[in-house]
């Protein structure tokens, strides 16, 4: 770059515009007295297949995922229960109309148990845990679908 | 032995730690936050579980997912690394009520020696040299006064709970001392929940020497020899290196074997290290660090001695069986610390994704660090990337391999403090190996 005084707006510009074509994520472009440096918000994308080391993690934690489901995650490391027994009539299943508020499990971690909640009125689209299972921090425990008022 | 361990760790520490288990035979599991689902440290261990949010207090700090961590995989131990929990006494008394081993000193040894006013006291009564002040906790302003005729100015007033330098003041006269004494004590109380000080004389130009000892909890324990780590800015360690490059051999032995004799007197288990100032050919006791120290590495360089697997054998019940006169210094080794900071910009921490990574490699470098190419550094944590440790047959060695890795290490994609290393490597003082904690002030 010319040994200017000052950084023009043309050439910010192109600066700005050149970086967000190129797939790095800092730039540092120094004009005579004047520096600027530019980063982007990095999004990790990482392939679960590219891990160079399996360990036994139980399960792919998120959100919401392309089609948008929504999942009950757990809130703590425990053990997950089911909020009824497998023999009662309200049991929980693939398929069933949740109110919010209603408890759909219990993780019972050092010894206290935990109440796990539907947060707002919804048809349970998969139980992704079964009873017993070991739960680890922001593991999806239900995926939801939720109601419409 | 135990069958598996959970590392409460993250970063370099819980990967060293993972790999000292590796070597044992021992399965390992690692905890992790959402912020280091991408961590090495989780890749590596054999069973890794998410504890929490990217925030320490929401994870690392969050005793409860540890712990039912460490049930619901039947771990028979935990090891602390350094920080977070390493020296908190209601996690050691958590996991003892869990049937869960502690790796580390008893909750009695960590309490006491934790309390540095207390510390201070048992230094005393085990022969090991102090800084002249008062003899505990000081209660009010009056008593600081007094003492601080008594030892004369200028003093330091410190926090009982502390470290890292918050709650620490420096007082040139009685004025400075009456102003000074309530902010420290607000100042400990905001920082490390207790208010508690008290005050010493102010040693104006030392070395930072300290002592590395390992204790069986039954009364043996042996000297590891020492580190020089006065390599220092605003209290954090930068730079270390082992021996202490001014010490005579005579030194070295005195003040090697009142470290282990305090040791012993504790009855201390496990790897610690009692810290000192040296000027003038004294040393004063400042605190005993009750865990693993980053610096560790230095140790294990000149000794030969792993000590992360010493702690696992020692927690297992395995005798130690080292001795302090079988044990020798071998050589001289080099630390530095690299950190994701700007030394340009004041140290301002960086982080961002690692574009491109070269270690350094070659006879006698070691490279402890949880870093890899495509990487990205998470910003809530500690800055420090990786920790480059060199040995060579004696000190100009040593520094020559230290400037040749610093020269192959490449990291792209924010600023590291390797270039700093690398100037101060050239230092005139530093070369002399007769620098003080002042080297950095004197040279800004």
């Amino acid at each position: 770059m010319k040994d200017k005084k000052n950084f023009d707006i043309t050439q910010l510009k192109n600066i700005a515009e050149d970086f967000s074509n190129t797939h790095a994520t800092s730039i540092y472009v120094k004009n005579g007295k004047e520096e600027i440096k530019l980063k982007k918000n990095n999004t990790v994308i990482f392939s679960e297949q590219s891990f160079q080391f399996e360990n036994t993690e139980k399960s792919e934690n998120s959100n919401i995922t392309e089609e948008k489901n929504i999942y009950i995650e757990a809130e703590r490391v425990g053990k997950f229960f089911s909020a009824h027994a497998p023999d009662s009539p309200d049991r929980i299943k693939n398929g069933s109309i949740v109110a919010g508020g209603e408890k759909v499990g219990n993780i019972v971690s050092m010894d206290v148990i935990y109440d796990v909640f539907a947060p707002f009125d919804v048809k349970i689209k998969e139980i992704m845990i079964e009873d017993g299972n070991m739960v680890e921090y922001g593991q999806a425990l239900f995926c939801i679908h939720p109601l419409e008022d | 032995m135990f069958k598996k361990i959970l590392i409460a760790n993250r970063g370099e520490i819980a990967v060293r730690v993972i790999r000292a288990c590796k070597e044992l035979g021992i399965k390992t599991v690692a905890v992790y936050s959402k912020a280091d689902k991408f961590s090495l440290h989780r890749m590596i261990a054999d069973e890794a579980i998410c504890i929490g949010e990217a925030a320490s207090i929401d994870s690392y700090l969050y005793i409860p997912n540890i712990i039912s961590a460490a049930e619901l995989t039947n771990s028979d131990a935990i090891h602390p690394g350094y920080g977070f929990l390493s020296e908190n006494q209601n996690f050691v008394e958590i996991c003892e009520a869990h049937g869960i081993k502690f790796i580390g000193p008893s909750i009695s040894v960590m309490m006491n020696m934790s309390d540095k006013a207390m510390a201070k006291k048992i230094a005393r009564e085990a022969g090991v040299p102090v800084l002249p002040g008062s003899e505990g906790t000081v209660a009010d302003i009056n008593e600081a006064l007094t003492i601080a005729k008594e030892v004369g100015y200028p003093v330091i007033i410190k926090a009982s709970f502390g470290g890292g330098g918050r709650g620490m003041r420096i007082a040139k006269n009685a004025e400075e001392l009456a102003y000074f004494f309530d902010i420290a004590a607000s100042e400990a109380m905001s920082a490390f929940g207790n208010s508690s000080v008290y005050i010493e004389k102010f040693v104006e130009n030392p070395k930072h020497v300290e002592i590395q000892i390992l204790g069986d909890g039954k009364g043996k324990a042996v000297y590891l020899f020492e580190r020089d780590c006065s390599v220092q800015r605003k209290h954090q360690k930068l730079i270390e290196e082992s021996p202490c490059p001014v010490l005579s051999q005579q030194q070295r032995e005195k003040i090697c074997q009142a470290a282990a004799n305090l040791a012993s007197m504790i009855k201390y288990e496990g790897a610690g290290t009692l810290e000192f100032l040296y000027e003038n050919d004294e040393f004063y006791f400042m605190e005993m660090n009750t865990r693993l120290q980053v610096e560790h590495p230095v140790t294990e360089m000149v000794t030969s001695e792993d000590l992360v697997k010493w702690q696992i054998l020692i927690a297992a019940g395995h005798p130690l069986t080292l001795e302090s006169k079988d044990l020798k210094l071998n050589g001289h080794a080099i630390e530095c610390r690299i950190n994701a900071e700007n030394p340009e910009l004041n140290f301002m921490p960086d982080a961002g994704k690692i574009e491109e990574l070269i270690f350094p490699g070659g006879p006698n470098v070691r490279i402890d660090s949880f870093i890899y190419n495509g990487f990205t550094i998470p910003q809530y944590y500690d800055s420090m990337i990786a920790k480059l440790i060199v040995w060579g047959k004696d000190r100009n060695e040593a520094i020559a391999r230290m400037k040749r890795a610093l020269g192959e290490f490449k990291v792209e994609g924010f600023s590291t403090t390797i270039s700093f290393h690398n100037k101060l490597m050239d230092n005139k003082e530093f070369l002399s190996g007769k620098y003080t904690t002042k080297l950095l002030e004197k040279n800004e």
